[in-house]
């Protein structure tokens, strides 16, 4: 009776996740989802909930909904990872998921052609491969105090075209969202730290000549998730590529890790290899 | 009267006759029979324990205390061969399993099926992936 008793006011004592934890750990996933809530709350255990929430809903059959929920888990946290133990379905939508959160950070404008008009620049972001955007939404910073001016940008192909009013100066500041297929918004870049693109005019002419603009992240001819160049302008997520040292570092840990193997498979295989008895026969007369 | 006649008469024709070419000759006759009775030889290698933790001693197989096929014996390895050439045999067990403290024991039947003699051979060490020679004397039951 007591340890029931106290089995009774341990789970009363419980957070929603450890309930919701203990009941997909039992495979009641409807129930654990129940647990869950409809959304969950921020703050400290928002990462906690997304997480198990998409374990409950691949579990359940309900795919998208489970990469949504990593979607939720990644757009502020980027570099997270599952860790070992989990199962291949799970990481390979964990990773789906997360490739989506860091092509779509990486989004920016394409250079803008400020000659062909003098009231309006057109605008484009060439779509990321293999991530589907409901909406894109360019907004740009006419000025230092200014209110970020929205611009939704319409979808023809593989790019996604708008345009902008003309302002004065060499660099033209903003930051995208965009809306994935799940519903999350990404942001790229923001209001505090926008991004920055130079403007150029391919026929030679235009405001600012827009090449070499430092910290445009356009001109840089780099990975999309390289990040700035400087530190006037800072984007949101992106991951930064490993230094040569590390790869190179990797690579002959994981050539040593293999002879290792190797060398052990090979002790081992012969150490267990099965030996050959001759025996000579021979007949004594005394018994 | 000449029952008892006839009786010594015998026994000083063997006591003064020649007595030691018949010893030998029985001896020889004897170790001819064994090997031309045997048809058949049954060797093994049998681990030092049996399943039962018990360990396993020449002793007990030579005196037939236990069988080399008893269930609780640890067999690594064996051969039944027709025995053809009373001279002398030799034969490979081979993929035993290696390690020390192996026994080899063997067994020879006659034409009925019958063991007439038995041998055994023990500390015997298997090392991975090579050859043991093992010697081993056969002695009638």
């Amino acid at each position: 009776m007591t340890p029931v008793l106290l089995l009774v006011v341990a789970c009363q004592g419980a957070t929603p996740i450890e309930r919701a934890e203990q009941l997909y750990e039992k495979a009641k996933y409807e129930r654990a989802l129940k647990e869950l809530g409809e959304r969950c709350e921020s703050g400290s255990t928002f990462a906690a909930c997304e997480r198990l929430r998409a374990f409950v809903l691949l579990a359940l059959g309900r795919d998208d909904d489970a990469r949504a929920a990593f979607h939720r888990l990644l757009v502020d946290n980027p570099d997270l990872s599952l860790g070992p133990d989990v199962a291949p379905k799970l990481q390979t939508l964990f990773n789906n998921a997360k490739r989506d959160i860091l092509e779509t950070q990486g989004l920016e404008l394409e250079p803008i052609d400020t000659k062909t008009a003098t009231d309006a620049w057109a605008v484009k972001v060439v779509a990321p491969a293999g991530v589907e955007l409901g909406e894109l939404k360019a907004f740009v910073l006419a000025a230092a105090d200014a209110r970020p001016v929205e611009v939704t940008l319409k979808r023809e192909g593989d790019v996604w075209v708008g345009s902008v009013k003309a302002t004065a100066g060499a660099k033209l500041r903003y930051f995208l969202v965009a809306k994935l297929a799940s519903g999350v918004e990404v942001p790229s870049g923001s209001e505090s730290a926008p991004l920055v693109r130079g403007l150029s005019s391919p026929s030679g002419g235009g405001v600012g000549a827009g090449t070499g603009v430092e910290g445009d992240r356009g001109d840089t001819h780099g990975s999309p998730f390289t990040g700035p160049q400087s530190g006037a302008v800072t984007t949101t997520g992106g991951s930064k590529p490993l230094p040569q040292w590390a790869i190179w570092s990797i690579v002959g840990g994981a050539v040593v890790l293999v002879l290792t193997g190797v060398a052990l498979a090979i002790v081992l295989t012969r150490d267990q290899a099965p030996g050959t008895v001759h025996v000579n026969i021979h007949f004594s007369d005394e018994p | 009267m000449s029952k008892r006649f006839i009786c010594v008469g015998l026994m000083l024709a063997v006591g003064c006759g020649d007595a030691s070419p018949t010893a030998v000759a029985a001896t020889v006759r004897l170790d001819a029979l064994l090997k031309d009775q045997v048809r058949s030889l049954s060797v093994y290698v049998l681990g030092p324990r049996r399943t039962d933790g018990i360990f396993l001693t020449c002793s007990n197989l030579m005196d037939r205390a236990m069988a080399p096929d008893d269930s609780r014996v640890e067999a690594l390895g064996g051969q039944d061969i027709a025995f053809t050439d009373p001279a002398g045999r030799a034969l490979d067990i081979a993929n035993v399993e290696p390690g020390d403290n192996r026994l080899v024991y063997g067994e020879a039947f006659d034409a009925g099926g019958t063991a007439i003699a038995n041998g055994c051979t023990d500390s015997v060490t298997v090392a991975a992936g090579s050859t043991v020679e093992v010697q081993l004397y056969l002695y009638p039951l």
